[in-house]
């Protein structure tokens, strides 16, 4: 597989991850949060360190060190989706229940999923975490539309972190739930992998750096 | 008998005026009502009416319209204005619609009889309101014949005339005192309206005041 | 495999599909966005509009039927009270109480009728009301007030009566506070705008700091009035002595 220009491809990509994370890590410690924003400011903290934290374990084991990837996939899977629940519900600032009945259930089918898990299905596994991440992610940010319009005065969304937030995560999860559903299964048809998989990665690509530019409308050089 | 009729919407005001009018020696409400329409078919049948006091502010018809069509139909009949109003632009029209006098419907009963007996004597009557809104009229009437007369435009006689129809002498009187017939005193006045082109003798005024023919203080 | 193949292009065509509603649904939300608030603007706007014209007609109906009605039946007293003098020997005092009661309630009615509708605006238009009002209330207030302009005559109804409203609550405020000796009104029609401005020696009134406060309703109502006629008021704060504002409305023609 090392041969493969697809193996250089989706190594790119790690590195591609590990730079957005850095950035983003960066970012959130070096400038300072604006006044009326500070919200938004404060939501994506999770990401960020998921962001961070998770690129780094993959350079450094997978890449460097070629531990199997899959443990830590199905973890990012988790782990991904209590980031984003949790910032929306901050974002939004209520729905209390529909946030933790999203965790709760997402948990359950983790959990009672981890039963049927084995090293060879894993990717198959993921999918479901994915379509599942997706429906729920789809109905926080139909609430947040709903949000938008309900507010008196115009703002202009190219100004909103949270509309790139919103924007970077739709985009991400609605492109790749075909992707993540049907990629394992590809794999196993064909042994190729990162052909199928190359649409996500861009994807991710594009929402990393969504969650940046947000992160950047929403904070300032430190004086 | 001087015979009086009356117009006016507001019945409890009418009546009061004709009750009003009732109490003036030698003159008598021959006829009033609330519709100018009717008053002119009215006048269509009778033409026993020498002065008839009209309302200006009417829902079917405006003073002012009807001032023109009463005039049409009969034309030696005198009309007095009667308004709430008062301003200007009220007396502007009042002028511009051929009528002979206008009282406010405040005035004081004593005006009104003046009023009254002017019209039948002078043919006109300027109350204390038009006085002091005469000057600006005099700047403010602008249309039509933008000429300016020389000294002589009206001859002298027609000055005394003008000077002593203001002192609100009847044109009897005005005869006597300049030693003329009563007639020629009638042709100075028509003469001196064609003249100046005005639609009445108040036209004349204002315009001998205007081009200082005359000076206000010859008005009463 | 031609099944296998089969399902990696169907792979492609269903991950297009989600990115492509997926981008549409973002491409609605901004569009729709600013299409959204503009039609919210407009409908408070129109609700200002309305709730102004309709403040206005209920005014001049009142202010009708005051007129009409009462005064007419006041004078209707006085001329009965008249009749009664000839016909009988009447206690004169009461008699001349009477007759100063009922002008006074005339007086009382016209200052009430003129002040919910200026009796010129409808008829006349905006300039000779408002010389009248001034004339009506500048003496006693011992203001000399100008008013020139340079032919202002058909301006549209309902901005003719804002501007009258605007100014009266001007010059209002100057009689109440301004200590104001002269005042000078200047109305200027250039090409397809209209500019007034507002002139006095008083005390100077910083229009944007008394804006601010609290119980300023009378100053609301102004720039609400003026909004809803596309007018704007300006203070010309570089005036030393005195005050000067400058009204602005454009596209007079199109109002």
């Amino acid at each position: 597989m090392r041969n493969n220009i697809w193996y250089y491809i989706s190594v790119s990509f790690v590195f591609q991850y590990l730079l957005c994370g850095i950035l983003l890590i960066y970012f959130y410690y070096t400038r300072s949060p604006r006044k009326e924003l500070y919200n938004e400011f404060k939501v994506i903290k999770p990401f960020v360190w998921l962001m961070f934290i998770g690129e780094l374990y993959e350079v450094i084991f997978s890449v460097i060190l070629f531990v199997k990837t899959a443990y830590w996939t199905t973890l990012y899977s988790l782990l991904e989706f209590l980031a984003f629940n949790y910032m929306f519900y901050k974002l939004l600032k209520k729905h209390k229940t529909l946030y933790n009945t999203f965790n709760i259930v997402f948990l359950t089918f983790y959990i009672t999923s981890l039963f049927f898990w084995n090293i060879d299905n894993h990717n198959i596994v993921e999918g479901y975490y994915g379509a599942i991440e997706t429906v729920f992610i789809i109905i926080w940010a139909i609430l947040w539309f709903k949000d938008l319009f309900k507010k008196d005065e115009v703002v202009s969304l190219w100004r909103m972190p949270a509309f790139y937030y919103v924007l970077g995560t739709v985009i991400y999860l609605c492109g790749g739930v075909i992707p993540v559903l049907f990629t394992g299964h590809l794999f196993k048809a064909t042994g190729l992998w990162t052909k199928y998989w190359l649409v996500f990665l861009i994807l991710g690509t594009f929402m990393r750096i969504m969650m940046i530019i947000g992160l950047l409308k929403a904070t300032v050089k430190k004086p | 008998m001087l015979k009086v009729a009356l117009v006016d919407d507001h019945k409890l005001f009418r009546k009061s005026l004709a009750a009003l009018i009732g109490t003036f020696e030698g003159v008598e409400v021959v006829y009033e009502s609330d519709s100018g329409k009717d008053f002119l078919s009215h006048l269509k049948e009778n033409k026993n009416v020498d002065i008839a006091l009209l309302d200006i502010q009417m829902p079917e018809m405006d003073g002012y319209t009807l001032c023109g069509k009463v005039l049409k139909v009969h034309d030696s009949i005198k009309v007095l204005m009667i308004s709430q109003l008062s301003s200007k632009e009220t007396i502007r029209h009042v002028m511009q619609s051929g009528a002979h006098g206008f009282v406010t419907k405040n005035s004081e009963p004593e005006q009104l009889e003046l009023a009254i007996r002017n019209l039948d004597t002078s043919g006109f009557y300027l109350g204390p309101e038009l006085g002091s809104v005469l000057k600006d009229l005099m700047l403010y009437q602008q249309g039509g014949n933008e000429f300016q007369p020389d000294k002589d435009f009206l001859s002298d006689r027609e000055k005394e005339v003008i000077q002593l129809i203001c002192k609100g002498k009847s044109s009897a009187e005005i005869a006597e005192e300049l030693f003329i017939h009563q007639r020629t005193v009638e042709t100075h006045r028509q003469r001196m309206i064609t003249k100046v082109g005005a639609k009445n003798f108040i036209g004349v005024i204002v315009f001998a005041l205007k081009h200082n023919l005359l000076d206000v203080e010859d008005l009463s | 495999m031609g099944q296998g193949e089969e399902v990696v292009s169907l792979f492609y065509i269903g991950t297009a599909i989600m990115l492509f509603l997926a981008f549409g649904l973002m491409f609605i939300v901004v569009t729709y966005q600013r299409h959204f608030f503009r039609m919210k603007r407009k409908e408070a706007e129109n609700m200002l509009r309305v709730s102004l014209e309709s403040e206005k007609n209920e005014r001049a109906r009142i202010a009708a039927d005051l007129h009409d009605g009462v005064s007419g039946d006041l004078s209707a007293i006085k001329n009965y009270l008249s009749v009664l003098a000839k016909k009988e020997s009447v206690n004169q005092t009461i008699f001349d109480e009477i007759k100063e009661g009922v002008d006074a309630a005339l007086q009382n009615t016209r200052a009430v009728s003129h002040n919910l509708m200026p009796p010129l605006l409808e008829t006349e238009g905006l300039v000779p009301a408002l010389k009248n009002h001034l004339n009506n209330v500048g003496p006693k207030a011992q203001i000399e007030f100008e008013v020139i302009t340079n032919g202002v005559d058909q301006l549209p109804p309902l901005v003719a009566y804002q501007l009258f409203r605007v100014l009266q609550e001007l010059t209002t405020n100057m009689i109440k506070y301004g200590n104001v000796s002269k005042s000078e009104i200047n109305l200027l029609l250039e090409k397809d705008s209209l500019k007034i401005e507002i002139s006095d020696n008083g005390v100077p009134f910083n229009f944007k700091e008394n804006l601010a406060k609290p119980n300023a309703s009378g100053l609301k109502n102004i720039t609400s009035r003026l909004h809803a006629i596309g007018g704007t008021i300006v203070q010309n704060e570089e005036k030393p002595k005195g005050n000067q504002f400058t009204i602005t409305i454009k596209n007079i023609n199109h109002a």
